[in-house]
């Protein structure tokens, strides 16, 4: 006799209705793929109480039995906890994939009438916007949990709205990166570009040139192609984000064998406040993902026979050239992976392997870092350091004021729901796991998840929190989408499983759930809500900072200016200097702006400027983040924009010379004032 | 099945080579783009497959897990080609590909014709299957028209609304380059309107030269003039532009005097 524990969970009580101690009906499938009974046809289960015997035969006439867990049904007293069955309903008839998918367009196609109902400044744009991503998301949420779609429509559904999303991104801005981040990479890429060469120096994001894949792959798509750059990194991050949920669903249903939480789970995946928006932009860690993914995957299928956990190294590699705090995140998860096979009393042979590759791989991503960035440890230090002082009783967050740029109380509770919501389902689902027959390693796994409530503490209790934590959602979430997907599964049944108005009203429970889910992914995700439609010019925005004023400034640095220049400016002056003029903006010069003309000559001979460039609105308005400069030394104070008269002294201060003028912003050329 | 494959083979190299030509001869975007497509995001991933599973991906998941090898094969092949005196350049980008096409197909077709055993497939749930029938063909082509139709709309309204925005922002600019005594004042109408201006120089607080400008949107004038460095001059060079019909500088830039 040998236990079915690995080859599916066989048997499961469908009803707490049974009376003590005695039997109560299961519903057996078997899965034979991974096992050495492959091709071998089952025969009718029968059931004791000791359990449920699977007569397996070979076509020989020898007979295999296995136990397939115990079935005895004991109504005990937390008969009314979650327990988890993957037992699934065969699919309908009719596929809806292509009529959502026609739904979800037309709804991506409203979305875009509201960017450019924005852009024209026209009225109703944020009430087409939120009918848009209705449309978009309502559909695909409905037809991924309900348990009658066929795997296939899920996965086409799911590609649709990735593909959606990267299509929006690419809508919000048409024509060039604004995103800062962004720009920080196109100045690689367009180093890469103009030397033929990797590794050059970045003064503006000094780690990027250290892990050049996401800009190789822009590189070798603009040579082989003739497209821009831009367009170029679009489609590279495309084809990057596009196979996410899909990856995420492999990932699932290489846990659990369950198609359908496989697919919720990947639904769930993109509830992660960065996955719609800033994980379709031109940043490394998007392009980082889908290949932890792939390498988390293979991982995991190093457990079926006949497959060499060494599948890791290839997607691993291009984790490390690409993203670092991806590649740490990697090795710490194969690290867990290795914990997870001790726990779960894997075969010591396949833990050995995995624990080999995962010291090879983290010697792999030492030496490369150490190689070609040495800077990152120092550049992730930063966060860290935070962190543990914020551990050691440092300071917090500073209490947010209310201000215009504060998001509408709506959203800050939709947010804030939807991550309750995922935190019960993460319980809910933790406990129907552990309660399931489902093999121990699936337990152990469920118990990473608990890094879900960390990644919420660091965004209470540390400052930055809110962009840390989003961020570290982004991978958090990959081991939170397996109990929430099967919370989801537990409330959303199948008809055999459980029926009537307790079916219902959990049916109710799971689509409330997946609907502030998804609507708090929006909510607490970029961009932020005054700029969710492209309107106005936002001082110190990100994308809504650069209007053509600022973008002409950029331009005419990279003509006129040296590269190199140090030069002090606002955030998003700075973020088209440094991209396209290859400057160095300081992060420590905001006191030349708010301090008297008597110490100018001291402070630019310090921080050795170059070049001083002045927006006039920041005399108008308010900056939208809080800061008006990288490092502000009055960040999150300001309750009136700047005084004009701190702005007149570089017109009169000895040796400072204003060089250009496009109304809006003006360049001073300091070097002359201290060398 | 084996002659089928050699045809899909040969087709594959074929057209890594025409890459290679096409980059060669610069041809025009509507032959290189598609061919580029295709060679960084289908060639690499697709004969990957092949290479380690002896098959050609068989469904939207396969495909997708074929679609990024590829973006991870370009990472690592622009590795590799960095470490060449000539690095990452149109030519050895599809120089590589096209190495890297041979030994793929090559590495593929061993691997059929041997039946070196492969790994087993990934997918056992999800496979999309194979479009039957005419009916369903007609629903599939149909949806894509439709989808196409609907998201060609929402690029028409997309760029048409960012052109508008762009061209809402008007601006003229002015600037100053220095070499030695020379100055030279640029001025660029970026008003999107034919634009007259009136530019003073002044050198030494003295008016030094005036001038009545008018520029079409996207012209740009330069002016030189000589600005002797005289010490303890409060102002020793300033442009002040103003718009045809107003007395209120527009745009201005000037040189203050030196630091004690």
């Amino acid at each position: 006799m040998q236990r079915l524990d690995n080859l599916g969970r066989s048997c499961e009580p469908s009803e707490p209705n049974a009376s003590n101690n005695s039997l109560i009906s299961c519903h057996v499938r078997l899965d034979f793929r991974n096992s050495d009974y492959k091709d071998l046809s089952p025969h009718p289960t029968t059931a004791t109480p000791d359990g449920v015997t699977v007569l397996v035969s070979d076509g020989t006439g020898r007979h295999r039995g296995a136990v397939a867990g115990a079935a005895r049904g004991r109504t005990s007293r937390w008969s009314w906890l979650p327990r988890w069955t993957d037992e699934e309903e065969s699919p309908g008839t009719t596929n809806w994939a292509a009529v959502a998918s026609v739904v979800m367009c037309t709804g991506a196609l409203l979305v875009c009438v509201s960017f450019g109902a924005g852009r024209g400044e026209l009225g109703g744009a944020p009430a087409l916007y939120w009918i848009g991503q209705a449309l978009l998301i309502v559909p695909a949420m409905l037809r991924v949990l309900a348990p009658r779609a066929s795997p296939a429509e899920r996965v086409v559904l799911l590609t649709c709205l990735a593909a959606l999303q990267s299509f929006l991104a690419w809508a919000y801005s048409p024509d060039h990166f604004r995103y800062p981040d962004e720009l920080q990479h196109l100045r690689t890429a367009q180093d890469v570009l103009s030397t033929d060469h990797l590794f050059t120096a970045n003064t503006y994001l000094s780690v990027s040139p250290g892990f050049p894949g996401m800009e190789i792959a822009t590189a070798a798509v603009h040579d082989l192609t003739g497209l821009s750059a831009f367009h170029a990194g679009v489609l590279v991050v495309s084809v990057c984000h596009i196979v996410v949920p899909i990856l995420v669903l492999g990932l699932v249903q290489e846990i659990t064998g369950s198609p359908r939480c496989a697919a919720i789970a990947a639904l769930v995946y993109g509830t992660a406040p960065h996955h719609a928006y800033y994980n379709t932009l031109f940043v490394y860690g998007a392009v980082a993902l889908p290949f932890l993914l792939l390498a988390l995957w293979a991982a995991l299928r190093s457990r079926r026979p006949g497959v060499s956990v060494l599948a890791v190294l290839p997607p691993f590699i291009v984790v490390t050239i690409t993203h670092h705090l991806s590649t740490a995140l990697t090795v710490l998860a194969l690290a867990a992976l290795t914990v997870v096979d001790m726990i779960g009393k894997a075969p010591w042979s396949r833990t050995r392997n995995l624990l080999g590759v995962t010291v090879g791989a983290a010697a792999v991503a030492v030496a490369w870092t150490l190689s070609f960035s040495a800077v990152t440890v120092s550049y992730l230090a930063i966060p860290v350091r935070t962190l543990l002082a914020t551990l050691r009783g440092g300071p917090g967050p500073s209490a947010a004021k209310v201000t215009a740029f504060s998001p509408p109380a709506w959203e800050s509770l939709t947010s804030m729901a939807a991550a309750g919501a995922t935190l019960l389902l993460i319980g809910l689902g933790v406990v129907a796991l552990w309660r399931s027959s489902a093999s121990r390693m699936v337990k152990v796994f469920s118990l990473l998840s608990m890094a879900y409530p960390l990644v919420l503490a660091v965004r209470v209790a540390a400052p930055g929190g809110a962009e840390l934590a989003s961020r570290g959602l982004t991978y958090v979430m990959v081991v939170a989408a397996l109990p929430v997907g099967v919370a989801l599964c537990w409330l959303w049944p199948s008809r055999r499983v459980r029926s009537g108005r307790r079916r219902a009203l959990g049916v109710i429970a799971a689509l409330a759930a997946a609907t502030l889910m998804l609507l708090g992914g929006v909510t607490a995700g970029l961009p932020p809500w005054f700029s969710r439609v492209p309107s106005g010019f936002f001082f110190a925005g990100t994308e809504s900072g650069l209007d053509r004023s600022v973008e002409a400034a950029g331009h005419w640095a990279a003509r006129e200016t040296q590269p190199e220049s140090r030069v002090a400016c606002d955030l998003s002056v700075c973020s088209v200097v440094a991209s396209y003029a290859r400057a160095t903006p300081t992060t420590t010069s905001s006191d030349i702006y708010y301090g008297p003309e008597t110490m100018l000559p001291r402070r630019l001979a310090q921080e050795s400027l170059d070049y001083l460039y002045v927006d006039r609105r920041m005399t108008e308005l308010l900056p939208a983040g809080g800061a008006y400069f990288a490092g502000d030394a009055k960040a999150g104070q300001h309750s009136s924009p700047l005084d004009p008269k701190l702005l007149a002294k570089f017109d009169t201060a000895p040796g400072v010379n204003r060089i250009y003028d496009n109304g809006f912003v003006q360049a001073y050329a300091t070097r002359r004032a201290w060398s | 099945m084996h002659r089928r494959l050699v045809w899909e083979l040969l087709t594959s190299m074929l057209l890594a080579v025409l890459l290679v030509l096409t980059i060669k001869i610069d041809a025009p975007a509507a032959i290189r783009v598609p061919l580029g497509l295709l060679a960084a995001f289908g060639l690499p991933g697709g004969l990957g497959f092949l290479a380690v599973r002896r098959r050609w991906p068989r469904d939207l998941s396969e495909a997708a897990v074929a679609l990024v090898a590829s973006v991870g094969v370009l990472a690592v092949l622009g590795l590799v080609l960095n470490l060449s005196t000539g690095g990452l350049t149109p030519t050895s980008w599809s120089v590589g590909l096209c190495a890297l096409t041979v030994l793929l197909a090559a590495t593929g077709a061993l691997r059929v014709v041997t039946k070196t055993p492969g790994l087993e497939s990934v997918w056992h749930h999800d496979r999309i299957p194979a479009i039957g029938g005419a009916r369903k063909v007609l629903t599939v082509v149909a949806t894509t028209l439709v989808c196409l139709a609907l998201l060609g709309v929402a690029v028409i309204v997309t760029s048409t609304s960012e052109r508008q925005r762009t061209a809402s922002q008007h601006m003229t600019e002015l600037w100053l380059t220095s070499v030695g005594e020379q100055q030279t004042v640029h001025v660029r109408n970026a008003e999107a309107q034919v634009m007259e201006y009136r530019l003073f120089i002044a050198v030494a607080g003295r008016q030094q030269r005036t001038a009545t400008l008018t520029l079409g949107d996207g012209q740009e004038w330069t002016a030189t003039v000589r600005a002797p460095v005289i010490r303890d001059e409060p102002s020793p060079f300033a442009a002040y532009l103003y718009l045809a019909d107003s007395t209120v500088v527009y745009r201005e830039v000037h040189v203050n005097r030196a630091p004690s």
